[in-house]
């Protein structure tokens, strides 16, 4: 439920709250949307992957069943891929929560 | 050398004593971690003293059981790549919660002693019960 500027003035008025400085909220709510769409793209990317490796083992089991070498199938690589990804991923979220998304959210703590 | 003899169907001693090695261990650290908590802020959230490692070790400790190990390869020598997807579905569901799940959590202050307690949740009046805009500076500048 997204408020308007009234709306949320009226109610911190009747809690007893101070007003925020809108500005900084305005700021706020855009770092918000910034994480969230990072969030989503790294979701999407991981389900891809997930979705990828599901669906070639539903219709691609010849491929799969190929050898790389003696005793190593595509679909083991395949599967270690998949494992790879998501701590890739993951890495990706933290380095970007600590480079970005952190001083970005202590900056505009100093500010207020 | 002593080496236990396994007879199928028969006790095994060593494995026995293997069992009760393990619930002793498990008790003493539950032992010793009940003896920290106080209130109930420890006994919900550790007194919200987990650290992200810890935590990390915790997570991995309850997923990584003799159900993952034996249970998976099981699957996968009798289903092949079928089995191949357990051992695999499970890590992708971690790094979802994080992406989506973490920093709302975190935002709350329910599970870590957060600097993040931002007006950005309760200012589009999201937040359930009333804001938390202590213990940042959002309070103490007004």
């Amino acid at each position: 439920m997204v408020s308007t500027r009234v709306e949320v003035s009226e109610r911190l008025r009747l809690e007893g709250r101070p007003e925020p400085d809108f500005d900084d909220v305005a700021a706020l709510e855009a770092l918000a949307a910034k994480r969230l769409r990072v969030a989503l793209a790294l979701t999407a990317a991981m389900l891809v992957v997930y979705f990828g490796f599901i669906l070639l083992i539903a219709f691609g089991k010849d491929f799969l069943a190929r050898r790389i070498t003696d005793g190593l199938s595509v679909g083991m690589a395949l599967g270690l891929v998949v494992i790879l990804a998501t701590w890739a991923l993951t890495w990706m979220y933290v380095r970007w929560a600590n480079r970005v998304y952190e001083p970005a959210l202590d900056e505009l703590r100093e500010e207020s | 050398v002593i080496v236990a003899k396994f007879v199928p169907g028969e006790p095994n001693s060593v494995a026995i004593a293997f069992f009760l090695l393990f619930v002793a261990l498990a008790l003493g650290i539950a032992w010793r971690a009940a003896r920290r908590t106080r209130t109930t802020d420890h006994f919900y959230a550790a007194g919200q003293s987990v650290t992200g490692f810890q935590n990390g070790l915790a997570l991995a400790g309850d997923y990584m059981s003799a159900a993952s190990f034996l249970g998976i390869a099981g699957l996968v020598a009798l289903k092949g790549f079928d089995g191949l997807i357990y051992s695999i579905g499970f890590l992708v569901g971690w790094p979802i919660v994080m992406f989506l799940i973490a920093e709302p959590l975190r935002r709350t202050s329910a599970a870590t002693r957060s600097r993040t307690s931002s007006p950005i949740g309760c200012a589009r009046l999201r937040c359930g019960s009333p804001p938390r805009w202590g213990r940042s500076r959002w309070r103490s500048s007004t």
